[in-house]
């Protein structure tokens, strides 16, 4: 029977028992994105991914990672490969925000969006090789309770041990890189693109954060602002925001005398705000005032 | 206004745009018998009307105005300002008299700038006994006229805010918009005519509590009506009533909503 032709050829080997590993790159800077990326392969290849050079990711320069990305990318018949890129205003945003979502929280989510996506390709996924920090046996088990049937590895530095893992964690880096390359800084021209390692500690880092302070805007869309890092800097650089809201009923509300002009102060251009005071509630709720004699 | 030279204001209204021309005129407020000024523009009288948020300034241009205040000029009937003037001419000389005399009443130098926008299609009829004499119009204040208008006014008014899509009206009840209607209509007549419109209404002293609470207005208002009002007018007490009603609705469903200050959205928790 004729199956419809997928999106992308699917190929032979996802029938196959497949593994996958997930490693992440910039999880601790404060500039740019944070990336998960999966690999994954059929089980029964594990030599010939050995044999393609894959190690712990901190031992290969730059050099070796761009050439084993590049492998990666043309080893469509042992290899997949995805990328999932959580910019630095996704960071913030989520971290921010009313429902406040943790850096933790973010790369839970971002490892079962990884994992569903090898299943939805079809893949006949047996195992999974996860690098993680903190509370692996915490990890696996939920990652367990939410895909039965794939046999979980949680470890510190899986990367250095698995092959798979290895191969994930060149292509976030690689993703990394790239973006950082990349990235065109929207705001305006004239903040340079010397930041350094991008971590918080590196003094270069630093002072460029505060170069690249706006007044108003705050930090350019490159940051991740809910850093620690960067609310002292804001703090020192950043213009005071009073919001009207905070603000206590307004205690100067004058009452005016029906015509606009206020008893003894200043001309409606002078006043805090306007008020329908004395007039029908229509005008009183859209604080509409007369302007009697200001013409 | 005290502004300096050079100032911006920025100013909304009808026809300003236009070619045609544009008057301030000064005129006595209907209410209150004050000088008043309002705007001859787009073929239309209008009020102006102020409108400033406390923090808020405009970007004109390339450059930011810090004051973000706001000046709205808004159609209003000129029959209304007129009304008035053909009282106290009538009350001076009780016979027919020409639109010159009438707007000479306003004791003001540009109320003349009126007489146009009152010669177009028999206006004045709305309000007066009209003759025609040698090629001129002579007119005198009929009461009678008067209250059938101004309860057509009110009709009218009722008709637009049933008609409007703003959430401000729909919850009132046919009561309590007549009341609304004619509370608005109310700031610009002097107290009899308030008192005769409200009697031809059959409007109660007292507005009963409303149904359902009227909503507050489209516009967020802020809530600044802590202080308790002082009308020292003697408003019609319908208005009173629903204005206040209207306000205690707005602050129950904002204190409801759990508003939090807006700066807790901004500030990592403590860890």
């Amino acid at each position: 029977m004729a199956e419809p032709a997928a999106a992308e050829e699917r190929p032979a080997w996802y029938n196959e028992p497949c593994c996958l590993g997930i490693d992440e790159a910039g999880r601790g800077p404060v500039l740019g994105p944070m990336v998960y990326a999966t690999a994954w392969a059929p089980i029964s290849k594990s030599k010939e991914l050995k044999a393609m050079g894959f190690a712990d990711s901190k031992t290969l320069n730059e050099e070796k990672r761009v050439r084993l990305y590049e492998a990666i990318q043309r080893h469509g018949g042992l290899l997949g490969y995805e990328a999932d890129v959580l910019s630095a205003a996704t960071i913030s945003g989520k971290m921010l925000s009313k429902e406040r979502v943790s850096l933790n929280a973010l790369a839970f989510e971002s490892t079962c969006k990884l994992i569903e996506g090898v299943l939805a390709r079809g893949v006949n996924l047996a195992e999974a090789y996860i690098d993680a920090l903190g509370d692996t046996t915490k990890h696996k088990e939920r990652l367990s309770q939410r895909f039965p049937g794939v046999q979980f590895t949680v470890e510190a530095k899986a990367d250095a041990t698995y092959p798979i893992v290895s191969a994930a964690s060149i292509v976030a880096k690689v993703t990394r890189d790239h973006a950082l390359r990349d990235f065109v800084l929207q705001e305006a021209a004239g903040i340079s693109t010397q930041f350094g390692s991008g971590y918080p500690a590196d003094p270069e880092t630093k002072k460029w954060l505060e170069a690249s302070i706006d007044r108003v805007f705050g930090f350019p869309s490159l940051v991740r602002f809910s850093w620690s890092t960067c609310n002292p800097l804001l703090e020192q650089h950043g213009a005071v925001v009073k919001f009207e809201a905070d603000a206590d009923d307004a205690p100067g509300q004058q009452t005016l005398n029906f015509g606009g002009r206020a008893a003894g102060s200043s001309a409606p251009g002078a006043a805090a705000a306007s008020s329908g005071a004395g007039r029908h509630s229509y005008f009183r709720a859209r604080k509409m005032q007369r302007a009697g004699l200001a013409f | 206004m005290q502004s300096k030279p050079g100032d911006t204001t920025v100013f909304i209204g009808k026809g300003l745009g236009d070619d045609g021309d544009k008057h301030f005129i000064t005129l006595p407020d209907p209410k209150t018998g004050q000088a008043a000024a309002y705007l001859l523009a787009g073929s239309c009288l209008q009020e102006i009307n102020w409108f400033k948020q406390q923090y808020s300034s405009w970007f004109i241009g390339e450059r930011v105005q810090q004051d973000g205040g706001l000046f709205l000029a808004t159609p209003v009937d000129p029959l209304l300002l007129v009304l008035p003037l053909l009282e106290q001419a009538r009350a001076q000389q009780n016979v027919f008299q020409d639109l010159e005399q009438i707007l000479s009443m306003a004791a003001s130098p540009s109320a003349h700038l009126l007489a146009p926008l009152l010669e177009q299609g028999g206006q004045l009829s709305c309000l007066c006994d009209a003759k025609a004499a040698g090629g001129q119009s002579y007119y005198r204040l009929n009461d009678d006229r008067v209250l059938a208008w101004l309860r057509l006014k009110v009709d009218q008014a009722k008709a637009a805010m049933q008609a409007s899509p703003s959430a401000a009206f729909s919850g009132m009840d046919d009561l309590g918009l007549t009341a609304y209607a004619a509370g608005m209509l109310g700031e610009y007549l002097a107290q009899h005519w308030q008192d005769k419109l409200a009697a031809a209404l059959n409007l109660p002293d007292e507005l009963p509590a409303p149904a359902h609470a009227p909503p507050p207005a489209d516009y967020d208002a802020q809530s600044s009506e802590k202080k308790p009002r002082v009308d020292p007018k003697e408003a019609a007490k319908a208005k009173a009533a629903e204005a206040r009603q209207a306000a205690k609705a707005a602050k129950l469903a904002k204190e409801a909503a759990g508003m939090r200050k807006l700066s807790a959205f901004f500030k990592p928790k403590a860890k």
